[in-house]
């Protein structure tokens, strides 16, 4: 246990360390961070503890439903996030002279030894709280609530380790940068969907499970996660059933036993092989080659030989081949997709719905809120090529256009095709510019003043070592660029002709 | 024979101070940096003569790669100023910029670039024109080894490799002056080889080279010339043959600097037989 101390400790004193020698901007993320926990836990706690005055099909239900999400975060939520976990760092791990089973006590504690930790102890307060009968099967509910939380962080370190071997090849972490968040994000897009069809017409929000084939699925795949043994202890004990409630909490127990002697073999075989990893290899190519140009072929025509367009042709090859701005990239249409489905009823098939073709243009312009976010200390070159600002901007918004206009146009034909007639097309593709123009602008000026580097690490895709500046960041950019758009002149204009669409 | 020697007799150069009456390439004067409380260049001056192979040595945190980072305009000093090619780095930067390769420490490039693209892209960055560019490209690549690896990303490059691209990158514009930071730091012994026979290369035709290293060795067999840091001060500088004063460099150095206290007779528990 004393091994469990010292790494409990160290991720402690990571956190004091990150507070002393992050400056103001540190402090500030850090507070935001706090602040983000405690308020996420408390809805959380208040959520589950709405579901004491619920029926106890009800209640069943959502202790499926919440602890599979909060099983979920712990899982996906530091590859979606990006955040640092230094304690599941392999490469240091693998310097101590301790077995897997000496290390695991350790890493559990110190993973709930964090803002994520406090938050789902608050959370699973609630549960508590909202789940525990009055009777002696209080029991059962805490003894479910624990066991929860021993699995959420098991199943979170499980992944962590497995991702962690893994993602020590570069194509590996690539695709575990990648997979992650759009697991997160389809998931998602499946939970609006079942909120949305669930819906009924005036219902003011109440969802009939029963009736959707979506939420069922969903409750049924929640079940399925390790989470579901103890979810269902609980809410068999909240029903007064002692007997299914036990047998769920044996089997939560073993399915808590199976994650742990998974991870125990993960951890095993990482802490052996690690250092081992390799970048791909280099190409290697025979006789004369003509390497590949830097500016891709489709959009050549439209790239300037000159420094504006070398930056564009840049942008253009990394969009595609930097996992964490194809991940940007899928954000944008994600938010287009549920804009989509949301406007569906009301505006698509109407002439009026073409001015839905601003959508794509505001989610794309988003990625433009932190133009050298991804270029990082790389950003070097530039300067040390004479600090052109100017240049730099227009080739890198000058890539947004060419992958956000064909977009703009394909949405705009699809809209126009659904509605039989073009009268909102110019007047839509007009406002969709306008739009890009504005975020351009706003965009422009909060990347030059709230610079953030986006976390990047060549070995670790847990250790990002931005001590909360990228929260800041983010915020402040999400406050300019977010704040002002919506009342915007296009964006009004396009919401006063489509009353009850937004 | 080494570098400097055969240096010397290809150019006819001998011990006495060679660059007397030459210009100079790099003048710095005042030139100061903080952060926060601690001193890291303690306003200093130094005068590099084109032409020359400068060594700039000192311990960890003397101040050596703060002080390149501010005569290459990539860090703004606190006060101070630095002339390169007769250029004033901060009034004057594209120009001073133009005349400058540069290569950092730890070589943060554009990873997601293949080998190719990122020289073709700081080319561009140039204003060169684009035949020039693919010109000078393959043929750095060919000298640098790295042809068979122009269409791969720098992200799965080694090291070497990475030094190696970013030194392509330095050279691509043909400047004047070369500022590198521990160009030698990781690199295996044929990429170091190579890099060393292209930096000899520059000099030969009368370019400047300014690199920083703790590598006593290297830089005694490659620089005719060499300043010595301490504490963001220069506490030494001059010729070769001047600051050595007929010792060796490392112990030129280690007196310069400062020795450790003598760890023999301590550490006994080091002993395999101590348990």
């Amino acid at each position: 246990m004393a091994v469990a101390f010292v790494l409990v400790r160290l991720k402690l004193a990571l956190v004091a360390a990150g507070l002393r020698t992050a400056g103001i901007a540190g402090l500030l993320g850090m507070l935001l961070t706090v602040t983000s926990a405690v308020a996420m836990g408390g809805i959380g706690a208040v959520l589950f503890g709405l579901v004491r005055f619920a029926s106890e099909q009800a209640a069943m239900e959502a202790a499926v439903a919440g602890f599979g999400v909060v099983l979920l975060v712990w899982a996906l939520g530091p590859i979606v996030t990006a955040t640092s976990d230094g304690t599941l760092d392999v490469d240091r791990l693998a310097l101590l002279p301790l077995s897997a089973p000496q290390l695991m006590p350790g890493l559990l504690g110190s993973a709930l030894a964090g803002f994520g930790g406090l938050a789902t102890v608050l959370t699973f307060a609630g549960a508590f709280v909202g789940l525990a009968p009055l009777s002696p099967l209080a029991v059962v509910t805490a003894l479910a609530v624990a066991l929860e939380l021993a699995t959420c962080a098991t199943c979170g370190r499980l992944l962590g380790t497995v991702i962690s071997g893994a993602a020590r090849n570069r194509r590996w972490r690539d695709v575990a940068l990648f997979a992650g968040p759009m697991i997160a994000i389809g998931t998602n897009v499946l939970i609006q969907l079942a909120l949305r069809r669930s819906a009924p017409s005036g219902g003011a929000g109440t969802v009939a499970l029963e009736d959707n084939p979506i939420a069922r699925a969903l409750l049924v795949t929640a079940r399925l996660l390790p989470s579901g043994p103890a979810a269902m202890a609980a809410g068999f004990a909240r029903a007064g059933r002692t007997l299914p409630a036990v047998a769920a909490l044996i089997a939560g127990a073993l399915v808590l036993f199976a994650a742990l002697a998974l991870w125990h073999a993960a951890l095993e075989r990482t802490l052996a092989s690690s250092g081992s990893g390799t970048s791909a290899r280099a190409r290697r190519r025979g006789g004369a080659h003509r390497p590949r140009d830097l500016f891709p072929a489709a959009v050549a025509w439209a790239l300037p030989g000159n420094r504006v367009g070398a930056v564009a042709a840049k942008e253009l090859r990394v969009m595609g081949r930097d996992p964490r701005q194809r991940m940007a990239a899928m954000s944008s249409v994600f938010i287009v997709v549920m804009a989509f489905f949301s406007m569906q009823d009301t505006m698509v098939g109407t002439p009026r719905g073409v001015l839905f073709a601003i959508v794509p243009a505001y989610a794309a312009t988003l990625t433009g809120i932190n133009l050298y976010g991804f270029d990082g200390t790389a950003h070097w070159l530039n300067v040390a090529a004479g600090d052109d600002v100017r240049s730099d901007i227009l080739g890198k918004w000058l890539a947004r256009l060419l992958t956000i206009v064909p977009v703009m146009v394909l949405v705009a034909w699809y809209l126009v095709a659904r509605a039989g007639s073009a009268a909102y097309l110019a007047p839509g593709l007009a406002l969709a510019l306008a739009v890009v123009g504005t975020s351009f602008g706003l965009g422009s000026v909060v990347s030059v003043r709230l610079p953030f580097p986006m976390p990047t690490s060549r070995t670790n895709v847990f250790s990002s070592g931005n001590s909360g500046r990228g929260a800041v960041s983010g915020f402040a950019s999400m406050a300019v660029l977010g704040a002002p758009a919506p009342w915007s002149p296009p964006l009004r204009f396009s919401t006063a002709r489509c009353p009850g669409s937004w | 024979m080494s570098y400097r020697e055969r240096r010397a007799r290809r150019t006819g150069a001998t011990d006495t101070p060679p660059y007397a009456t030459e210009s100079i390439a790099i003048e710095i004067r005042g030139l100061r940096k903080s952060f926060d409380a601690k001193v890291a260049v303690a306003g200093i001056d130094l005068d590099v003569p084109a032409g020359s192979f400068f060594g700039l040595l000192g311990p960890n945190g003397a101040g050596k790669t703060t002080t390149l980072r501010m005569a290459t305009g990539l860090l703004r000093p606190d006060a101070g100023r630095v002339t390169v090619a007769g250029l004033d780095v901060w009034h004057d930067p594209v120009r001073a910029k133009a005349a400058m390769g540069i290569l950092p420490e730890d070589v943060p490039l554009f990873d997601r670039l293949s080998g190719h693209e990122l020289l073709v892209y700081n080319g561009l960055l140039r204003s060169m024109e684009r035949p020039v560019v693919e010109a000078r490209a393959a043929e750095l690549l060919d000298v640098l080894a790295l042809t068979d690896a122009a269409d791969t990303m720098v992200v799965d490059y080694s090291q070497g490799m990475r030094k190696k691209i970013g030194l392509a990158c330095a050279l691509l514009h043909a400047p004047r002056v070369l500022f590198l930071d521990e160009p030698f730091e990781s690199v295996d012994p044929v990429s170091a080889r190579t890099i060393r026979e292209v930096l000899a290369h520059v000099t030969d035709s009368g370019g400047t080279v300014v690199f920083s290293s703790h590598v006593m060795e290297l830089v005694e067999r490659l620089c005719d010339r060499v300043a010595i840091m301490h504490g963001g001060n220069v506490i030494a500088a001059g010729t070769m043959d001047g600051v050595r004063g007929g010792r060796p460099l490392e112990e030129v150095f280690v007196t310069l600097v400062g020795a450790r206290p003598d760890a023999s007779g301590r550490l006994a528990w080091l002993s395999p037989s101590s348990s």
